[in-house]
């Protein structure tokens, strides 16, 4: 790991005389997850203005986390192919400290990994150290294709790949599928993997091949009105709704989690909705009667004859095993967002 | 390295889990087989502990360091109870796990109380996307792997579950 002042400094470690750099925000076809909102640059941008202004009624946790997050790159990933020997990330990222709920290979993270005929081998993350947020990394690859999701609790100000000045570099078109949208909290976003590709909602994209957009923020997940219009509008195949556990109180969530949901079936009166629980590893009531609500949410969906699907997120672990897929009372390990990307993906079959 | 919490650590999940008391010895280095032996040598009494359960061999450690030190620190522990040697690294040590599978045997053959445990599995395609960082680190899930599988050696020796 090379720790630069600028991105701009040339690398005195990696030999950099043969290197061809592609700047990743010129090159929207190479980048998966984003909105794309403009057309020849990446916009990491999934919080438009208006939802930035509403989140501002919610306190200044809430207030805080969407100034900090809104361009967060929790399920965006790059896709390419390239024949080149190595490949070297150098990067510039917007924030240099790291988060309690996490390590800096998941929230600063750039997990690589090598795709063998379709199926996702891991190759290896980088990420900085604390206090660093502008690094150059080499990493030896073979010729294939390479996917390499990027930092679930940090924004990209520049990203440069370097490849081989004579290897093939190219995109791939892999999108089968209309993309899945997800909307959630902090666990949503990825809080607690152990590295940004084992996010549920990334796991849940290699399963599934399904391409995601990720539209989660720590603290944030309140059932906007302008995030509800924002998921009405995007072309996707399916929405997942991971909305518990930031709402204030019972009351506030009973007031807004149908209403966000009607919201988005008005807008996609066809598509699937799956309905997640809430994760509650410390028995704590007020979650309980969150997840009474979504289930009512549910059988009244399913009453009317909707494309809706539910996750009981509780029902997919045992008691005595809380303790080992889950640091805290809600933010689940690896293990966890395997067993909840895994279930995803059965409801989407 | 590479949990999320000191609590996800094997070793404190066997504490907690199967009601333990346990004492850690280790070493944020390469090559530790050698530190081990060396912190052995202040234990007045090994003989107090039900159980050892060693780590033979990590990615980084010279395979001479496990030549050397493996055999001497399996005499140090061997008038404890039971003495368990795992290992767990990924492909590239294949010259070095036979190292410690010939020690191993060679050992279990004059000794009864000593069981090895090749938790490889954790760096195979099916569970190192869940388990690994890469070649060298697990994490949480690759602990708690970890955990399940000395456990049940814990409890057959043990408790004879």
């Amino acid at each position: 790991m090379e720790y630069l002042n600028s991105i701009e400094d040339p690398l005195k470690k990696i030999a950099e005389a043969n290197i061809r750099w592609v700047d990743i925000l010129d090159r929207p076809d190479l980048v998966r997850g984003s909105l794309r909102t403009a057309s020849d640059q990446v916009d990491f941008i999934k919080f438009p203005y208006e939802a930035r202004q509403e989140i501002i009624n919610y306190g200044k946790t809430a207030d805080a986390e969407m100034k900090n997050l809104y361009r967060n790159t929790s399920g965006c990933r790059l896709m390419f192919f390239t024949d080149s020997k190595r490949i070297v990330i150098k990067a510039h990222l917007k924030r240099k400290w790291g988060y309690r709920k996490m390590n800096l290979w998941n929230s600063a993270g750039f997990d690589i990994y090598e795709i063998h005929k379709g199926k996702y081998v891991h190759k290896t993350v980088v990420a900085p150290n604390e206090g660093k947020n502008i690094f150059a990394e080499q990493i030896a690859c073979r010729a294939g294709e390479v996917c390499i999701y990027m930092p679930t609790y940090n924004c990209i100000e520049k990203l440069l790949l370097g490849i081989d000045a004579n290897a093939a570099f190219k995109g791939i078109d892999d999108e089968e599928y209309l993309p899945i949208i997800f909307y959630g909290h902090s666990v949503t976003e990825g809080a607690a993997a152990s590295r940004s590709g084992n996010a549920f909602p990334n796991i849940f994209q290699r399963i599934t091949k399904h391409e995601i957009i990720n539209l989660s923020c720590s603290s944030c997940c309140r059932g906007l009105e302008s995030m509800g219009k924002l998921i009405g509008k995007l072309n996707c195949s399916a929405v997942v709704i991971d909305y518990t556990r930031n709402a204030a109180n019972v009351d506030v969530f009973k007031n807004t989690h149908e209403k966000f949901y009607m919201q988005i079936r008005k807008a996609h009166p066809d598509k699937l909705i799956i309905l997640m629980t809430s994760s509650n590893f410390n028995d704590w009531k007020e979650y309980f009667d969150y997840d009474e609500i979504v289930k009512e949410t549910y059988y009244r969906a399913v009453d009317r004859g909707e494309k809706v699907r539910l996750l009981d997120v509780m029902g997919l672990f045992q008691k005595d095993e809380y303790s080992l897929i889950a640091v805290d009372g809600s933010h689940i390990n690896d293990i966890g967002m395997y067993r909840v990307a895994e279930a995803l993906a059965k409801l989407v079959q | 390295m590479g949990v999320t919490s000191a609590a996800m650590m094997f070793s404190n999940v066997i504490r907690r889990h199967d009601n333990v008391t346990a004492d850690r010895i280790s070493y944020n280095q390469n090559d530790y087989l050698n530190l081990i032996h060396g912190s052995l040598k202040n234990i007045a009494d090994i003989s107090v502990y039900d159980a050892v359960i060693i780590e033979a061999d990590s990615m980084g450690q010279r395979k001479e360091i496990v030549n050397d030190y493996l055999k001497k620190v399996l005499e140090q522990v061997s008038p404890c109870g039971h003495i368990m040697i795992w290992h767990s690294t990924a492909d590239a040590d294949s010259e070095k796990k036979c190292i410690v599978k010939n020690i191993v045997k060679e050992w279990t053959e004059s000794h009864e109380n000593c069981a090895y445990l090749n938790l490889d599995f954790i760096f195979t395609e099916q569970y190192k996307d869940m388990c690994t960082y890469s070649n060298k680190f697990m994490n949480d899930a690759g602990n708690v792997m970890l955990y399940r599988s000395i456990s049940k050696e814990i409890a057959r020796y043990l408790w004879n579950i």
